[in-house]
Protein backbone atom coordinates (compact mmCIF):
# COMPACT_ATOMS: atom_id res chain seq x y z
CA UNK A 1 0.00 0.00 0.00
CA UNK A 2 0.90 3.72 -0.76
CA UNK A 3 2.21 5.82 1.52
CA UNK A 4 -0.04 8.89 2.05
CA UNK A 5 1.69 11.99 1.43
CA UNK A 6 2.01 15.37 3.31
CA UNK A 7 -0.22 17.06 0.90
CA UNK A 8 -2.71 14.56 0.98
CA UNK A 9 -2.81 14.16 4.73
CA UNK A 10 -3.34 18.47 4.41
CA UNK A 11 -6.12 17.97 2.06
CA UNK A 12 -8.05 15.61 4.15
CA UNK A 13 -7.30 17.91 7.40
CA UNK A 14 -8.93 20.88 4.98
CA UNK A 15 -11.68 18.89 4.19
CA UNK A 16 -13.03 17.40 6.93
CA UNK A 17 -13.00 20.92 8.73
CA UNK A 18 -16.50 22.82 9.10
CA UNK A 19 -15.24 26.03 8.64
CA UNK A 20 -13.97 24.77 5.08
CA UNK A 21 -17.36 22.80 4.36
CA UNK A 22 -18.02 24.81 0.73
CA UNK A 23 -14.50 24.34 -0.96
CA UNK A 24 -13.85 21.60 -3.56
CA UNK A 25 -11.07 19.68 -3.64
CA UNK A 26 -9.48 22.02 -6.35
CA UNK A 27 -9.88 24.98 -3.63
CA UNK A 28 -8.27 23.58 -1.13
CA UNK A 29 -5.19 22.41 -3.24
CA UNK A 30 -5.37 26.20 -4.46
CA UNK A 31 -5.64 27.38 -0.51
CA UNK A 32 -2.75 25.33 0.74
CA UNK A 33 -0.26 26.90 -1.90
CA UNK A 34 -0.78 30.19 -0.29
CA UNK A 35 -1.14 29.11 3.73
CA UNK A 36 0.33 26.43 6.00
CA UNK A 37 -0.54 24.27 8.47
CA UNK A 38 0.73 23.88 11.18
CA UNK A 39 1.55 20.94 13.94
CA UNK A 40 1.30 22.72 17.64
CA UNK A 41 2.49 20.21 20.57
CA UNK A 42 0.21 20.54 23.21
CA UNK A 43 1.50 23.77 25.91
CA UNK A 44 2.86 25.52 22.38
CA UNK A 45 1.93 29.46 21.80
CA UNK A 46 0.45 29.70 18.97
CA UNK A 47 -0.39 33.91 19.36
CA UNK A 48 1.16 36.16 22.13
CA UNK A 49 -0.86 38.84 23.42
CA UNK A 50 0.11 42.12 22.60
CA UNK A 51 2.17 40.58 19.62
CA UNK A 52 0.98 42.04 16.07
CA UNK A 53 0.26 40.01 13.08
CA UNK A 54 -1.47 39.90 10.38
CA UNK A 55 -2.70 36.18 10.26
CA UNK A 56 -5.65 34.32 10.47
CA UNK A 57 -5.73 30.97 11.97
CA UNK A 58 -8.71 27.92 11.83
CA UNK A 59 -8.28 24.82 13.88
CA UNK A 60 -8.01 21.81 11.85
CA UNK A 61 -7.79 19.52 14.84
CA UNK A 62 -7.27 19.87 17.85
CA UNK A 63 -8.26 22.21 20.84
CA UNK A 64 -6.15 25.10 22.21
CA UNK A 65 -6.79 27.60 25.05
CA UNK A 66 -7.25 31.68 25.05
CA UNK A 67 -5.21 32.97 27.91
CA UNK A 68 -4.43 36.28 29.72
CA UNK A 69 -1.49 37.59 31.91
CA UNK A 70 -2.47 38.97 35.03
CA UNK A 71 0.25 40.35 37.11
CA UNK A 72 -2.06 39.41 40.28
CA UNK A 73 -3.35 36.06 38.81
CA UNK A 74 -0.91 35.03 36.43
CA UNK A 75 -1.97 33.66 33.29
CA UNK A 76 -5.66 33.22 33.09
CA UNK A 77 -7.55 31.02 30.86
CA UNK A 78 -10.60 32.76 29.31
CA UNK A 79 -12.11 29.48 27.19
CA UNK A 80 -11.28 26.44 24.95
CA UNK A 81 -11.51 26.29 21.36
CA UNK A 82 -11.76 23.45 18.60
CA UNK A 83 -12.31 21.57 15.83
CA UNK A 84 -13.60 24.20 13.32
CA UNK A 85 -13.37 27.62 14.74
CA UNK A 86 -10.96 30.42 13.76
CA UNK A 87 -9.07 33.14 15.87
CA UNK A 88 -6.53 35.84 15.33
CA UNK A 89 -9.29 37.39 13.16
CA UNK A 90 -9.94 40.72 15.48
CA UNK A 91 -6.87 42.04 15.75
CA UNK A 92 -5.89 41.61 11.89
CA UNK A 93 -9.55 43.22 11.16
CA UNK A 94 -9.10 46.33 13.66
CA UNK A 95 -5.13 46.88 12.89
CA UNK A 96 -4.61 46.18 16.83
CA UNK A 97 -2.19 43.90 19.18
CA UNK A 98 -3.38 40.53 19.71
CA UNK A 99 -5.95 40.80 22.88
CA UNK A 100 -4.76 37.41 24.04
CA UNK A 101 -2.22 34.56 23.82
CA UNK A 102 -3.36 30.64 22.09
CA UNK A 103 -1.97 27.90 23.57
CA UNK A 104 -2.17 24.48 21.90
CA UNK A 105 -4.19 22.13 24.90
CA UNK A 106 -3.29 19.37 22.59
CA UNK A 107 -1.49 18.12 19.65
CA UNK A 108 -3.10 20.44 17.48
CA UNK A 109 -3.14 21.03 13.58
CA UNK A 110 -3.45 24.71 12.92
CA UNK A 111 -4.36 26.32 9.32
CA UNK A 112 -2.57 29.83 9.19
CA UNK A 113 -3.03 32.21 6.35
CA UNK A 114 -1.96 36.00 5.75
CA UNK A 115 -4.38 38.30 4.78
CA UNK A 116 -1.57 39.74 2.04
CA UNK A 117 -2.11 36.00 0.93
CA UNK A 118 -6.36 36.14 1.09
CA UNK A 119 -5.82 38.99 -1.68
CA UNK A 120 -3.69 37.05 -3.48
CA UNK A 121 -5.35 33.52 -3.79
CA UNK A 122 -7.91 33.04 -6.85
CA UNK A 123 -10.71 35.62 -6.11
CA UNK A 124 -13.19 32.39 -6.28
CA UNK A 125 -11.85 30.58 -3.68
CA UNK A 126 -10.91 33.91 -1.93
CA UNK A 127 -14.56 34.88 -2.03
CA UNK A 128 -15.23 31.65 0.11
CA UNK A 129 -12.54 32.64 2.59
CA UNK A 130 -13.62 35.80 2.97
CA UNK A 131 -17.71 35.06 3.09
CA UNK A 132 -17.19 32.62 5.82
CA UNK A 133 -15.13 34.72 7.96
CA UNK A 134 -17.72 37.56 7.44
CA UNK A 135 -20.44 34.93 8.28
CA UNK A 136 -18.07 33.39 11.30
CA UNK A 137 -18.08 37.27 12.74
CA UNK A 138 -21.64 37.82 12.13
CA UNK A 139 -23.03 34.18 14.32
CA UNK A 140 -20.45 35.18 16.97
CA UNK A 141 -22.16 38.80 17.18
CA UNK A 142 -25.62 37.06 16.82
CA UNK A 143 -24.88 34.81 19.87
CA UNK A 144 -23.00 37.62 22.20
CA UNK A 145 -26.65 39.81 21.07
CA UNK A 146 -28.44 36.85 22.43
CA UNK A 147 -26.57 36.69 25.42
CA UNK A 148 -27.40 39.88 26.37
CA UNK A 149 -31.12 39.43 25.78
CA UNK A 150 -30.91 36.96 28.55
CA UNK A 151 -29.34 38.50 30.55
CA UNK A 152 -31.41 41.82 30.83
CA UNK B 1 -26.00 67.26 1.20
CA UNK B 2 -22.71 69.22 0.46
CA UNK B 3 -22.56 72.54 -0.88
CA UNK B 4 -20.07 71.52 -3.70
CA UNK B 5 -21.12 72.02 -7.27
CA UNK B 6 -20.38 69.86 -10.97
CA UNK B 7 -17.56 72.10 -13.08
CA UNK B 8 -18.77 75.52 -13.99
CA UNK B 9 -20.81 75.58 -10.55
CA UNK B 10 -23.42 73.96 -12.53
CA UNK B 11 -25.91 71.98 -9.99
CA UNK B 12 -24.10 68.01 -9.43
CA UNK B 13 -26.62 65.04 -10.80
CA UNK B 14 -27.72 62.54 -8.74
CA UNK B 15 -25.14 59.82 -9.77
CA UNK B 16 -22.38 62.73 -8.58
CA UNK B 17 -23.93 63.30 -5.40
CA UNK B 18 -24.47 59.75 -4.94
CA UNK B 19 -20.62 59.29 -5.86
CA UNK B 20 -19.70 61.65 -3.00
CA UNK B 21 -21.75 60.44 -0.57
CA UNK B 22 -20.62 57.14 -0.62
CA UNK B 23 -16.94 58.19 -1.13
CA UNK B 24 -17.35 59.68 2.35
CA UNK B 25 -18.62 56.69 3.93
CA UNK B 26 -16.15 55.08 6.50
CA UNK B 27 -17.37 51.49 5.27
CA UNK B 28 -15.87 52.36 1.66
CA UNK B 29 -12.69 53.77 3.39
CA UNK B 30 -10.87 51.12 1.35
CA UNK B 31 -12.46 50.90 -1.89
CA UNK B 32 -11.66 52.77 -5.16
CA UNK B 33 -13.08 55.51 -6.95
CA UNK B 34 -13.57 52.49 -9.73
CA UNK B 35 -15.57 50.46 -7.14
CA UNK B 36 -17.46 52.79 -6.20
CA UNK B 37 -18.80 53.96 -9.68
CA UNK B 38 -19.38 50.20 -10.05
CA UNK B 39 -21.31 49.76 -6.82
CA UNK B 40 -23.36 52.50 -7.52
CA UNK B 41 -25.25 50.71 -10.56
CA UNK B 42 -26.01 47.51 -8.08
CA UNK B 43 -28.08 49.14 -5.64
CA UNK B 44 -30.75 51.93 -5.41
CA UNK B 45 -30.66 54.90 -3.47
CA UNK B 46 -33.45 56.79 -1.28
CA UNK B 47 -34.45 59.75 -0.18
CA UNK B 48 -36.28 59.20 2.93
CA UNK B 49 -38.97 61.60 5.01
CA UNK B 50 -38.32 61.68 8.78
CA UNK B 51 -39.91 58.70 10.62
CA UNK B 52 -40.15 56.68 7.86
CA UNK B 53 -38.99 52.30 9.03
CA UNK B 54 -36.36 51.59 6.37
CA UNK B 55 -36.83 47.87 8.04
CA UNK B 56 -38.78 46.16 10.26
CA UNK B 57 -38.69 43.80 12.94
CA UNK B 58 -39.06 40.34 11.57
CA UNK B 59 -39.52 40.85 8.02
CA UNK B 60 -37.66 38.40 5.80
CA UNK B 61 -35.62 40.50 3.90
CA UNK B 62 -31.59 40.85 3.38
CA UNK B 63 -30.37 43.53 2.00
CA UNK B 64 -28.34 46.13 3.75
CA UNK B 65 -27.89 49.42 3.89
CA UNK B 66 -25.31 52.31 4.79
CA UNK B 67 -26.58 55.70 5.76
CA UNK B 68 -25.35 58.13 3.81
CA UNK B 69 -26.96 61.53 5.17
CA UNK B 70 -28.78 62.40 8.28
CA UNK B 71 -29.46 59.18 11.02
CA UNK B 72 -31.62 56.79 11.78
CA UNK B 73 -32.73 54.83 15.12
CA UNK B 74 -32.68 51.10 15.89
CA UNK B 75 -35.79 50.22 17.40
CA UNK B 76 -37.30 46.97 19.20
CA UNK B 77 -40.12 45.80 21.17
CA UNK B 78 -39.14 44.66 24.35
CA UNK B 79 -41.60 41.91 26.45
CA UNK B 80 -44.45 43.82 26.62
CA UNK B 81 -44.57 44.84 23.13
CA UNK B 82 -43.24 48.54 23.68
CA UNK B 83 -41.03 49.93 20.82
CA UNK B 84 -37.37 50.53 22.56
CA UNK B 85 -34.68 52.40 21.22
CA UNK B 86 -31.36 50.47 21.06
CA UNK B 87 -29.23 52.50 19.20
CA UNK B 88 -28.96 55.60 16.82
CA UNK B 89 -26.71 54.76 13.04
CA UNK B 90 -25.14 58.13 11.93
CA UNK B 91 -23.91 59.12 8.89
CA UNK B 92 -21.39 56.67 6.63
CA UNK B 93 -22.53 54.06 9.20
CA UNK B 94 -24.44 50.47 8.14
CA UNK B 95 -26.63 48.59 9.02
CA UNK B 96 -28.52 44.90 7.80
CA UNK B 97 -25.47 42.83 7.23
CA UNK B 98 -25.93 40.46 9.69
CA UNK B 99 -29.19 39.36 7.83
CA UNK B 100 -27.58 39.61 4.55
CA UNK B 101 -24.68 36.91 5.68
CA UNK B 102 -27.01 34.74 7.95
CA UNK B 103 -30.16 35.11 6.07
CA UNK B 104 -32.15 35.79 9.12
CA UNK B 105 -35.25 37.74 9.84
CA UNK B 106 -34.85 40.77 10.86
CA UNK B 107 -33.93 41.32 14.22
CA UNK B 108 -34.96 44.88 14.84
CA UNK B 109 -36.72 47.86 13.00
CA UNK B 110 -34.79 50.92 11.73
CA UNK B 111 -36.49 54.08 12.00
CA UNK B 112 -35.34 57.85 10.12
CA UNK B 113 -34.74 60.32 13.00
CA UNK B 114 -34.41 63.10 10.45
CA UNK B 115 -34.85 63.20 6.22
CA UNK B 116 -32.30 60.65 5.23
CA UNK B 117 -30.23 59.30 2.42
CA UNK B 118 -29.88 55.60 2.09
CA UNK B 119 -28.06 53.41 -0.05
CA UNK B 120 -29.58 49.53 -0.26
CA UNK B 121 -28.12 46.74 -1.65
CA UNK B 122 -29.65 43.29 -1.79
CA UNK B 123 -27.24 39.55 -2.15
CA UNK B 124 -28.59 39.61 -5.79
CA UNK B 125 -26.88 43.13 -6.50
CA UNK B 126 -23.74 42.03 -4.80
CA UNK B 127 -23.32 38.66 -7.16
CA UNK B 128 -23.60 41.18 -9.97
CA UNK B 129 -20.24 42.51 -8.81
CA UNK B 130 -16.78 41.45 -9.94
CA UNK B 131 -15.30 38.69 -7.51
CA UNK B 132 -12.33 41.12 -6.45
CA UNK B 133 -14.81 43.82 -5.28
CA UNK B 134 -17.07 41.29 -3.90
CA UNK B 135 -14.61 40.00 -1.44
CA UNK B 136 -14.04 43.56 -0.55
CA UNK B 137 -17.26 43.86 0.61
CA UNK B 138 -16.79 40.73 2.48
CA UNK B 139 -13.65 42.39 4.08
CA UNK B 140 -15.46 45.59 5.10
CA UNK B 141 -18.34 43.50 6.36
CA UNK B 142 -15.97 41.61 8.44
CA UNK B 143 -14.28 44.87 9.63
CA UNK B 144 -17.58 46.47 10.56
CA UNK B 145 -18.60 43.33 12.77
CA UNK B 146 -15.44 43.11 14.51
CA UNK B 147 -15.86 47.14 15.83
CA UNK B 148 -19.28 46.06 17.18
CA UNK B 149 -17.85 42.35 18.71
CA UNK B 150 -14.97 44.89 20.29
CA UNK B 151 -17.81 47.65 21.48
CA UNK B 152 -19.99 44.85 23.24
CA UNK B 153 -17.03 43.19 24.74
CA UNK B 154 -15.65 46.48 26.11
CA UNK B 155 -19.54 47.52 27.76
CA UNK B 156 -19.78 44.08 29.06
CA UNK B 157 -16.76 44.31 30.80
CA UNK B 158 -17.52 48.15 32.22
Amino acid sequence: MGKVSEKDKQLLLLKSTTFFKSFSDADCETLLQFSRIEKYSKGRYIIRENSFGDSFYVILKGQVEVVKESKQHGTIKLVSLSNGMCFGEMAVLLKEARTASIRAEDDTFIFEIRLADMQKVDPDVGEKLFYQFAVTLAQRLEFMNTQRVKGE
Amino acid sequence: MGTEGGPGNRPLTNLERWFILLRRSEFFADFTDHDIAAIIKHGTFHLLKPFTRVVREGAEEHSFFIILDGRANVMKADAHGKQQQLATIQAGECFGEMALLLGRRRAASVLTEVETHVFEMGMSGLKELDTPLRNRFYYAFAVTLARRLKEMSTKKAG
